[in-house]
């Protein structure tokens, strides 16, 4: 073996772990430096139209503070978050069920109820808002036909919120059913027996067994569907803009106004670092009760 | 004898083909100018376009350009806020993926501002780009050109200095209404605000009993500053009110504001749209060519859309009137104008001015008029261009109803009424959700205004000397 040879064979087995470590560090780099980048620019007046990007200090979350707009739409984005992982998971859950009784036309089911996630949450909105207009829309001739009232649907301040959880959940209410039912297919047989042969009521194992069983997949879809609720921008936006007045005005609506309407860049920043520290705190803790779940059902 | 007959004949036929192909050939009028078209061959530029009547009457043309000029033109169709959403990624990221793209005064305020868009007078200087004696500049009419001008100066400064835009359509705001049920209902046609309060309210009553229901009126709502631009600042210029005062202070809750205000909102909810806040104008228009209401307080130019067999079944049904007068008689209407601007970022910008140079040139704008229906014409000799005239003659309830109204706007009534600054459409955003407030009944008009007066001052406070 040449020296040359043996010097290029010791440069590989030498440096072998960085570069195999290096596509990860390329990935984390780019999340972070950009993320890095919202934070520090949280602390300065960036605006893009006025040119300035002056070093404020806390000058733009002590503004978020005081400013009613933030306090709004924070109960906004709960109030979402609540409603649309209320019936996503609700109607999730009880979908995986129908879908593992073994109905005819099993596959032909599935599929179907699959399609809403394939649609960009964008056009599911557009689609909707085109279905819930208040004279045209077929929501509104439905209700009609069987002699009931209209609603404004998006366009009034009582039933916006409502109309953009629905979409929200016509959206996203497949992706949880079948994660539920994965979980649901995957349950042991032997307990469901031991309760069978003791002649326990369907509604008592659905409680004492499956619900235990399953907590690992329900708090997984709890995480899924918290982080991304919380920072649902897409249907809303393209539905109602965050209004009637500031009726569903999220948090990322509302930065998406300080940056891309108003060029309010720094501002906008503080309003997404919050929104992260929140999305990460409810993230570390729902983690922390996976992890548990999963060691009270798996034992490990 | 008969040879030269003959030759005669042969003569006579090969002129008249030749004088038919000269007029059949589009390059032929372009080619008149003093303009090297070709000096930017193979260059292909991209046009940023909103989803509007100007763009459908500008795609037709397009081959016409590319044949004479050899510049490829790629565009990018958006509606109106995803439009001037996406320019703003565009021009703030230093994308620069437009070369030239729609425009209007009030987002010019911002983009000249922040240095995204080109002043147009040093392509208009130059002799190699321009040939001025063909282009004829003079044949616009003045309030769009000037519109389009501004010399940088918060809270004035409009019609003077730089050139930002040229002017592609008008429009201003006017009350167009069913002429048939104004008869059938026996209503008149408002003079006044609260008089269109009145009427409205009558009408939305009246039309319970029609099959399919027809709705009181028609009107703009979604939750931005285009909401309060048309018919709403129509009527608060009317009452003599400012947006904002020569010092940049929020004008929006003056007394008379709150008046003409209160009176707007009564309108909506007496006979607006059911859901008015996620009324886009494209609803407002399509509802009332569908025959779903009884007025419109909204652009003029739609009249094309509402007299157009083809896109309305109210053709031929419809009156237009001036916007209602304030108690001392007055009159005043908002304006808005389309424009075309050539974008700081391009690499192309020549090769850009050459593309609005064809796209406003007198012959493009007759034919996106004439062929394509781009309504209203910013050029006098296309606004009075016979064929012009012919069809817009026919819209109203009286020959000339539609051009008697256009007419006065451009002499007397329409102007930009917004304060320039480059923050003009945050200050419309932030009045819109007062609007919004008001109109769901969350706060008075007195609450809803005054707290967006003061948010609009403290997001002014940096424009202030």
């Amino acid at each position: 073996m040449s020296v040359e040879s043996r010097s290029r064979q010791s440069f590989w087995s030498k440096n072998i772990a960085w570069l195999l470590f290096m596509p990860a560090f390329i990935l984390t780099a780019g999340i972070l430096i950009p993320f890095g980048y919202s934070v520090v620019m949280s602390f300065t007046d960036f605006n893009l139209t006025a040119g300035t990007s002056n070093f404020i200090g806390f000058g733009n979350y002590i503004k978020l503070a005081k400013d009613p707009e933030f306090w709004n739409a924070l109960k906004v984005t709960i109030l979402f978050t609540i409603g649309a992982v209320a019936i996503e998971v609700g109607a999730g859950f009880a979908s995986a069920y129908l879908l593992n009784l073994g109905m005819r036309g099993q596959k032909i089911w599935r599929t179907l109820f699959l399609l809403p996630v394939m649609l960009p949450p964008a056009v599911a909105a557009i689609m909707w808002k085109l279905m819930m207009a208040p004279i045209q829309g077929v929501f509104n001739y439905l209700l009609q036909l069987v002699g009931l009232p209209g609603s404004q649907w998006l366009g009034g301040s009582s039933s916006a919120l409502f109309s953009v959880i629905l979409i929200d959940a016509y959206v996203f209410m497949p992706f949880a059913g079948m994660i539920f039912l994965a979980g649901v297919q995957n349950l042991p047989k032997e307990p469901y027996e031991a309760a069978a042969v003791d002649g326990v009521s369907s509604w008592f194992t659905f409680r004492r067994l499956t619900i235990p069983l399953l907590k690992p997949v329900i708090l997984i879809v709890l995480l899924f569907r918290i982080m991304d609720c919380l920072k649902q921008f897409d249907i809303i936006y393209a539905a109602t803009k965050g209004g009637p007045a500031s009726a569903t005005m999220t948090i990322s609506v509302q930065a998406y106004y300080h940056s891309f309407r108003w060029t309010n860049m720094g501002y906008a920043f503080a309003h997404l670092v919050i929104l992260w520290a929140i999305v990460y705190a409810l993230s570390y803790f729902l983690v922390g009760q996976w992890r548990k779940a999963v060691s009270e059902v798996h034992g490990y | 004898m008969k040879k030269v007959v003959l030759w005669l004949v042969i003569m006579v036929f090969a002129l008249s083909i030749s004088v038919a192909l000269a007029q059949e050939d589009p390059l032929a009028y372009y080619q008149q100018a003093k303009i090297n078209w070709q000096a930017y061959e193979g260059t292909t530029i991209t046009i940023g376009l909103n989803k509007h009547p100007f763009t459908e009457s500008l795609r037709p043309l397009l081959p016409i350009f590319e044949q004479l000029t050899g510049i490829q033109v790629a565009y990018v169709i958006l509606p109106e806020e995803e439009f001037f959403e996406k320019l703003l990624v565009d021009l703030s990221s230093g994308g620069g993926i437009f070369d030239a793209y729609m425009t209007s005064p009030m987002y010019e305020w911002r983009y000249q501002y922040a240095g995204w868009i080109e002043d147009l007078n040093k392509y208009w200087d130059d002799p190699n780009l321009t040939d001025q004696e063909w282009y004829d500049r003079d044949d616009f009419y003045e309030k769009p050109l000037r519109a389009n001008m501004w010399d940088g100066t918060i809270g004035g400064g409009l019609g003077k200095g730089r050139w930002n835009g040229i002017p592609v359509m008008v429009e201003f705001y006017c009350q167009a209404y069913r002429n048939d049920l104004r008869e059938k209902w026996g209503l008149t046609v408002p003079q006044t605000y609260p008089d269109l309060l009145d009427t409205l309210t009558k009408a939305a009553e009246l039309g319970k009993q029609e099959k399919p229901q027809v709705y009181g009126v028609a009107n703009r709502g979604i939750r931005s500053w285009s909401t309060v631009h048309s018919g709403y600042f129509t009527a608060f210029s009317t009452y003599g009110q400012k947006d904002l005062t020569p010092d940049l202070e929020a004008a929006i809750n003056t007394p008379e504001a709150k008046e003409i205000t209160q009176i707007w909102i009564d309108i909506l909810q007496k006979a607006g749209p059911p859901g008015w806040p996620s009324y886009t104008w494209y609803d407002a228009k399509q509802n009332f060519a569908a025959g779903r209401f009884y007025e419109i307080t909204d652009c003029d130019f739609f009249a094309a859309t509402y007299e157009n067999p083809a896109q309305s079944v109210i053709a031929g049904k419809v009156g237009y009137a001036l916007p209602p007068a304030a108690p001392d008689g007055s009159i005043v209407s908002n304006m808005w104008t389309w424009s075309l601007g050539i974008s700081s970022l391009s690499r192309y910008k020549e090769a850009a001015w050459l593309f609005l140079l064809w796209a406003t040139a007198p012959q493009t704008m007759l034919d996106g008029t004439l062929k394509y229906d781009n309504f209203n014409p910013t050029r006098k000799s296309v606004w009075e261009n016979p064929g012009v005239v012919e069809k817009s003659m026919k819209w109203g309830t009286k020959p000339g109803e539609y051009r008697e109204i256009v007419d006065a706007m451009y002499a007397k009534y329409g102007d930009i009424q917004w304060t320039p600054n480059p923050d003009v459409t945050t200050v419309g955003d932030y009045w819109c959700e007062a609007l919004h407030e008001a109109y769901e009944g969350k706060k008075t008009i007195d609450q809803a205004l005054d707290d967006a007066a003061a948010k609009i001052n403290e997001f002014m406070a940096k424009w202030k000397k």
